[in-house]
């Protein structure tokens, strides 16, 4: 179906374009493929009277087809309502508010150098409140809220536990494989127990488990309390004479330093467990023998070399989900952002912890 | 009146064994003004999620114009206007205006540009509003923004949910004042939900009331007259007293 948008009459040897068809968006493509052709020509004047419908789009290319020609337009009543109501004047598009490349670059640096600035200076007082909260607490304990500490307990450890465990062993077990393809051939297999040992007790354990713990939890808390914040939920409890740090972080502080130690507990012995496994299966090392070797490798400094680290995964966990949910502002889009950070920061600033307390371990001579 | 451009018949909504509508039919007609009134939690969101197509209907029908066939007609012919804006919190004003002409049709980048501009002062904003994200405005704004997202393609039927809600007394005065003029000058066929008496009394040709899970439909006068307790209370309470003595 082909329609004309236009017809050219000539009247007293002046072109008059008269328009005719739908001037709609939906015929915007047509439309504008024939305007184009039209534009080639010399006219005097543009009848629209009788032209069929127009909406806003149409109304807006009739006026722009009208004064780039710079002729009259002549309108039935109900266009000429439209026009009326409509602002034809063209609207000034505001500018987006940009330096020159060359000095943006430096502006972008100063303000990831200051927003760095800000978010330690952020956390360090976080941290100050919360053991300011803390400390006040202690003279009455009712006010850690027990209930809400149990509460997250189950959420943090008790519905980790499979997957920290099922991580566990298949870590090990990833660590084992290596390592006894490798001491196969100078023979030495048993060693391979010790590897596995030394390397879950001391690193892997608590390490797997608070990269799981900051993923599944570091999130959830910069997300609870994200959407509180944005919900003025937050807001809503100061309001009331409460402060958002006793209610809502210090239960997940306390929760967290209760559950990601014997979750990483649990994790040395799963992984211990999927040593066990490939030594039996791959290594023909009989289980009495592994129970043995794994009894004569690990001394309990390892031990708690690993396990006294737990607490310090799960404070810095903690501290970085909540401070991040506690500077959400503004829309969703800041919830996913600010949550994303969290994890991020809560899994680097985990190893990083991690690398600290292994240069101190060794120049104590542990 | 006009064609039927909306028509919901017998229909039946069920939460487990809670009966929300009963056997509920609705009419909107070509360039009516409707408006959708009832007590909280009467369901007044469920009938409107019913007639979008947001939630299945599980009994009776709902026949919207340009909805026959499989097109996707409908969705350029009706612009929705949410309680709270809805307006995407990732995009700009101005992106969520473009957002559905972009999609629909291939216009060049400033004419889309200017369209969005246009409509955006149409519906009472400054066009420095346009490269700020929705977070950036205050409720009476993101309203309108969102209006004029809902009017992007120039539909025929519009549907507002609790439009003046939240909003001053004078924005309240002029939204009803630019949905009259819109209807007025596109022909648009228009449901509101609305708790606003003043929008009922000044804006809506026709009433229809949720109660009892069924509709009762009349003009402001015919509802006024009504025996039914509940609806009398409605129209007769010391609220609707102080603006229909003005």
């Amino acid at each position: 179906m082909k329609t004309e948008f236009y017809k050219i009459i000539t009247e007293n040897g002046l072109n008059m374009l008269e328009l005719r068809g739908d001037w709609v968006i939906d015929n915007s493509a047509r439309l504008r493929k024939s305007l184009d052709t039209v534009s080639k020509t010399h006219f005097g004047r543009i009848d629209a009277s009788r032209m069929g419908r127009m909406d806003m789009w149409g109304a807006l290319k009739l006026q722009s087809l009208a004064k780039d020609a710079g002729v009259d337009l002549s309108l039935n009543k109900e266009q000429a309502r439209t026009f009326d109501f409509l602002p034809m004047n063209a609207v000034e598009m505001p500018a987006p508010e940009s330096s020159p490349p060359f000095i943006s670059v430096f502006e972008n640096m100063g303000k990831m150098a200051s927003g760095a600035w800000e978010t330690i200076y952020g956390l360090f007082a976080f941290i100050g409140e919360i053991a300011f909260c803390f400390l006040r607490n202690i003279a009455s304990p009712r006010r850690f809220r027990f209930h809400s500490i149990v509460r997250h307990i189950d959420e943090i450890g008790l519905r980790a536990l499979p997957i920290v465990s099922l991580l566990a062993i298949l870590i090990s077990m990833v660590i084992s494989y290596q390592a006894a393809t490798q001491l196969q051939k100078f023979g030495a297999s048993i060693f391979t127990v010790d590897l596995t040992v030394i390397s879950i007790l001391r690193e892997m354990g608590v390490l797997v488990t608070a990269i799981m713990v900051a993923g599944r939890s570091g999130s959830a808390f910069a997300a609870e309390i994200g959407v509180m914040k944005l919900r003025e939920e937050v807001d809503a409890l100061k309001t009331m004479g409460f402060n958002p740090v006793e209610v809502l972080v210090m239960p997940r502080m306390i929760a967290m330093m209760i559950s990601l130690p014997i979750l990483a507990f649990i994790a040395d012995i799963m992984g211990l467990a999927g040593g066990g496994l490939i030594a039996i299966l791959l290594l023909d090392i009989p289980i009495d023998q592994y129970i043995d070797r794994v009894d004569m490798v690990a001394k309990p400094t390892m031990f708690f070399v690993g396990l006294i680290k737990a607490p310090v995964f799960a404070f810095v966990i903690t501290i970085i989900g909540c401070y991040q949910g506690m500077n959400v502002s503004g829309s969703a889009e800041s919830v996913g952002r600010l949550t994303t950070v969290a994890v991020v920061q809560s899994i680097f600033l985990v190893i990083m912890v991690d690398a600290l307390f292994s240069i101190i371990f060794s120049s104590l001579g542990i | 009146m006009g064609q039927p451009v909306v028509e919901v018949k017998d229909l039946v909504t069920r939460f487990g064994k809670q009966i929300v509508h009963d056997h509920l039919s609705l009419t909107l007609h070509e360039n009516e003004i409707l408006g959708l009134v009832g007590g909280s939690g009467s369901g007044k969101s469920v009938l409107l999620r019913s007639i979008l197509g947001l939630m299945p209907v599980q009994e009776g029908r709902v026949t919207i114009k340009h909805r026959e066939g499989e097109d996707d007609a409908v969705y350029k012919n009706w612009g929705v206007l949410f309680q709270n804006g809805a307006l995407f919190s990732g995009l700009s004003v101005l992106d969520n205006i473009t957002l559905s002409i972009r999609e629909n049709y291939n216009i060049p980048e400033d004419e889309m540009e200017q369209l969005a501009l246009k409509k955006l002062e149409m519906v009472g904003l400054k066009s420095d509003v346009a490269l700020k994200k929705p977070s950036e405005l205050s409720g009476g704004m993101v309203k309108r923004a969102a209006l004029a997202r809902a009017l992007a393609l120039d539909p025929d039927i519009l549907f507002l949910d609790e439009p003046t809600a939240g909003l001053d007394p004078i924005a309240a005065a002029s939204f009803d004042e630019l949905i009259k003029t819109l209807r007025y000058i596109f022909g648009l066929s228009v449901l509101i939900i609305t708790h606003d008496l003043d929008t009922l009394t000044t804006l809506c040709d026709r009433i229809v009331m949720l109660v009892d899970k069924k509709i009762t439909a009349g003009t402001l006068e015919e509802m006024m007259k009504s025996d039914h307790p509940w609806i009398k209370e409605y129209f007769t309470g010391p609220r609707m007293r102080a603006v229909t003595q003005r």
